[in-house]
């Protein structure tokens, strides 16, 4: 359903990723791993419009959005959670939940029945709801940056490092809570460090290095991959 | 004894009239700073703007001095949009330096287009409530004073109820936090700017119309405005709405007692002194510890 | 090719000459005209550069000086500020070479300026009070307005004799000018039993003078003097006298009354007093002929500080085609002290140091306008 096609993306003069290509399928998890530096987060921000690619085509459900600003891309159904949460950590749980509704895709869930999936998949954020976002854990934070996005209705979630600074217990919770977002119909592109966990989570990889992809496969087969395995499972 | 005990309320009063009239300046040059990052040396000209619009309101339109006010307040804020259109926006990702300076080729360029339009010579914004007095007890104001005190308050309150009640200030206090995270979660950050610019301008300009009346109007205006906003601003603490209130009347008051008690002449400096006083006290300004909108 | 080439430099060769002897024939007389052109001064400068202009009109129109030479002004904006007064001034003698210099609006800028102009070029300063603007060892300097001192004599004369105060108190600018005032009055109106109860000093860019006059309004004087130099700030000064409850008489400063400040002042001013070089009711014929030529040239009623002006494009005019020189100050200059001049303000005369006599007129603002009393 998400599909970039020959992306060439420069800052300034310097380019930065030379004719990639991904696609997403409907329902799949996809992950794209790599290196600090090789232009994962790019590539996200490029799909959310906060990137203008040099040329190329991102289409979604058939039409293109790589000329639309973010919000619009949001409306719909591409949504990113972004790298570092980047909560606004004087307000409040609760409108962090609000705002992330206010160009939700129509269709699907409504707003009510978001709200309480969002409570049931995350029973603290409740709890929490007056807090402000800068006094929660690193966790409940990384909670409320997806619950933020789920508010989206979000068909295609894009997650950039979710697992960053969290504790192993809160990683598993984590892992959990994505496949949960799977299973309920929700395409994943996610973007990971921890490239064991993407690949075990994901139906796909693509293994990006200095801006190019230079391994597409299965994620099981990737695994195997002698080369994967050298570089990035430590093995 | 006595005597002396009126003479300081009047000029604890005076100061806090003063206040407000800074407090309404500071509130827009903290709001574009708050939420967009960006410090606004234009900001007194909006001010000069609000002014002269209401006299020539009052004067081409034949409109009353509040109608003109209000026009004029609207009108300055449609040229906030039109100064973000065609200014601001389109610089938003220069470096802040350089939005900085172009905002004070956009205050020369207004400055001296308003000498060009409006003529230097001095005007003077007639209100009927200029010269009516109030006494409360043996301190008097004038109308225009209370009127100036008592819109300011209101003013703030709706602002206040804006910016943490709407949907629009919301979205306002998350660009404020953080742009990037504001964008990706849906928040139109061109409706931000556009919405920002417009209601500083328009305090500026509210500012204006109001204070107008107190004393004469000119083109260069705008540069005593907009430099009690930045002590202001200073005082209270980058891009803070309340630091705005307290520095404000902080400063009125201040300037007052050195003025009435020492000498006008030091009321100036001890402007200045109390700044550097608070930022070697507290480098972020009296707000300045939680930087929000 | 070639031919037409030659053919082409000649041509252009002689363009040049004829340009250069039109030029040679024509050249203006060039006066730099150094006022205050933006700051809360700057309608005052530019009431200050109309009456020039509109002298400068009338002398072009009867052929200018020295056989033919036109004058020429050329502006310069100090800002009211003596730093800019001194780098307006050393453009105009460095950069443009101008032939003589009329400046000196605000005294502050005065006295700094006439440092620069001293032995360089030959300066006529117009409105500045500060009896310093005219000192021994300038030979080429010039000063129009009466002296503070001159103006205080004459006016503390009126106050004490028919203003019938038992107290007095100060709202004054903080400048030369401004602490000479307070010093001047404070010991003339002594002198006649007037009791000083205080003064306040304001600075040329406050915009609300509500704690000072407060504090004055607590002294309770019968009569505030106000010494205003610039039209803005003495607007508001009138009106917050009256917004912070003073009943008593306002006095304002003398040579510092125009009709703009009448109409900005509204009803504040209605009745006070001041004293002027300029007879509003004056019936001469070169003033009458100034007034007209001021009217039909701007928008703005015709004012004392405008009229300064011309006096000053007056004096120069007359003082040129009677030397039969401009650029030999000397000679320039000795012309001026020894002569009487004919000016729309009446007769003028220039002692040793440049300092020029004129009359005093006592003015009081009656239904709206100013009007001179007897």
């Amino acid at each position: 359903m998400l599909e970039l096609r020959d992306i060439n993306v420069s800052y300034g003069r310097r380019a930065v990723i030379h004719d990639l290509s991904i696609t997403v399928p409907d329902g799949k998890v996809v992950t794209l791993v790599g290196s600090n530096g090789a232009g994962k987060t790019t590539v996200l921000k490029t799909i959310s419009g906060l990137v203008r690619p040099t040329s190329g085509t991102i289409m979604f459900d058939g039409k293109p959005i790589e000329r639309m600003e973010p919000h619009d891309i949001i409306s719909t159904g591409v949504v990113q959670i972004p790298e570092g949460r980047l909560l606004f950590k004087d307000m409040s749980v609760a409108e962090h939940i609000e705002l992330g509704g206010i160009r939700a895709h129509s269709g699907g869930r409504t707003e009510a029945e978001r709200l309480a999936w969002v409570y049931e998949l995350f029973p603290i954020l409740r709890e929490r709801r007056e807090q402000k976002a800068g006094t929660l854990s690193g966790g409940q934070q990384q909670m409320l940056a997806i619950a933020r996005g789920i508010m989206a209705n979000p068909r295609c979630l894009m997650l950039d490092e979710p697992s960053l600074g969290l504790a192993p217990i809160m990683v598993d919770q984590l892992a959990d809570a994505i496949r949960a977002l799977n299973e309920n119909g929700i395409t994943i592109l996610l973007v990971e460090q921890r490239v064991d966990l993407a690949l075990r989570l994901a139906d796909r990889g693509y293994v990006l290095e200095t801006g190019r992809i230079v391994i597409e496969d299965a994620a099981d087969s990737l695994l195997e991959n002698p080369r994967v395995k050298e570089a990035y499972l430590g093995a | 004894m006595e005597m002396e005990l009126v003479l300081l309320t009047q000029q604890i009063m005076n100061g806090l009239v003063n206040g407000m009239t800074y407090v309404l300046i500071a509130t827009g040059l903290t709001l574009v700073f708050g939420v967009l990052h960006i410090i606004n040396f234009a900001h007194g000209e909006f001010y000069m703007l609000g002014a002269f619009f209401t006299f020539f309101a009052a004067k081409l339109l034949g409109l009353d001095y509040i109608s003109a006010g209000i026009v004029a307040t609207l009108g300055v804020a449609v040229l906030g949009i039109l100064a973000n259109r065609f200014f601001f926006w389109p610089l938003r990702k220069e470096h802040e330096f350089t939005v900085l300076l172009s905002s004070l080729g956009l205050a020369l360029l207004l400055t001296n287009g308003g000498e060009l339009i409006f003529g230097a010579d001095p005007k003077y914004v007639a209100s009927p409530f200029a010269d009516g007095i109030v006494p409360l007890g043996p301190v008097i104001v004038t109308q225009q004073r209370m009127l100036i005190f008592a819109v300011g308050a209101l003013v703030l309150v709706l602002l206040y109820l804006f910016i943490q009640k709407t949907r629009m200030g919301k979205m306002m206090r998350a660009t404020a936090q953080n742009p990037e995270g504001a964008a990706l979660t849906g928040v139109d950050i061109r409706r931000v700017y556009t919405v920002t610019f417009m209601v500083a301008c328009g305090l500026a300009a509210l500012a204006g119309a109001l204070v107008g009346p107190t004393a004469m109007i000119f083109p260069t205006v705008g540069t005593w405005a907009v430099l009690k906003g930045f002590i202001v601003v200073v005082l209270g603490g980058l891009g803070s709405i309340p630091g705005a209130l307290i520095g404000g009347l902080i400063l009125g008051v201040v300037e007052a007692l050195a003025g009435g008690y020492i000498s006008m002449g030091f009321a100036q400096a001890i402007g200045f002194s109390i700044i550097i006083v608070v930022l070697l006290w507290r480098p972020n300004g009296l707000f300045g510890a939680a930087r929000r909108a | 090719m070639r031919l037409q080439s030659i053919l082409a430099a000649t041509t252009a060769a002689f363009i040049a000459a004829g340009t250069m002897a039109v030029q040679a024939q024509e050249e203006p007389v060039r006066i730099a005209a150094i006022a205050p052109l933006s700051g809360p001064g700057a309608f005052d400068g530019q009431l200050a550069v109309e009456g020039m202009e509109a002298m400068v009109a009338i002398v072009n129109e009867n052929g200018g000086v020295l056989d033919g030479r036109m004058l020429e002004l050329v502006t310069y904006d100090d800002k009211g500020s003596p730093e800019e007064g001194v780098s307006a001034a050393k453009r105009a003698i460095e950069q443009d070479d101008v032939d003589v210099i009329v400046g000196g609006w605000f005294s502050s800028v005065a006295l700094t300026m006439k440092e620069v102009t001293r032995d360089r070029i030959l300066t006529i300063m117009t409105t500045s009070q500060h009896p310093d603007t005219t000192r021994e060892g300038h030979d080429w300097l010039f000063r129009l307005n009466a002296t503070s001192t001159m103006m205080s004599g004459a006016y503390s004369q009126f106050i004490c004799d028919r203003m019938d105060l038992e107290s007095i108190a100060f709202i004054t600018i903080n400048d030369d000018y401004g602490r000479l005032e307070v010093e001047n009055y404070e010991k003339l109106l002594s002198e006649c039993g007037i009791e000083v109860l205080g003064n306040e000093y304001y600075n040329k860019d406050d915009a609300d003078f509500t704690t000072a006059l407060t504090k004055l309004r607590a002294a309770n004087p019968d009569a505030i003097y106000v010494s205003a130099i610039n039209t803005a700030q003495g607007a508001t000064i009138y009106r917050q006298i009256r917004q912070v409850g003073y009943r008593g008489t306002t006095i304002a400063s003398a040579g510092n009354m125009n009709p703009k400040l009448v109409e900005l002042s509204g009803p504040a001013l209605e009745g006070v007093y001041s004293v002027s070089l300029f007879a509003p009711d004056s019936q001469d014929p070169e003033l009458l002929a100034w007034v007209a030529k001021y009217e039909e040239m701007f928008d703005n009623e015709p004012s004392f500080i405008g009229s300064i002006g011309a006096q000053s494009i007056e004096v120069l005019a007359e003082a040129i085609d009677a030397a039969g020189t401009v650029r030999d100050y000397g000679e320039l200059a000795e012309t001026i002290r020894g002569n009487e001049w004919d000016t729309l303000l009446g007769n003028v005369t220039f002692d040793d140091i440049g300092q020029a006599e004129q009359n005093i007129y006592l003015i009081q603002i009656q239904d709206g306008k100013i009007a001179s009393v007897n």
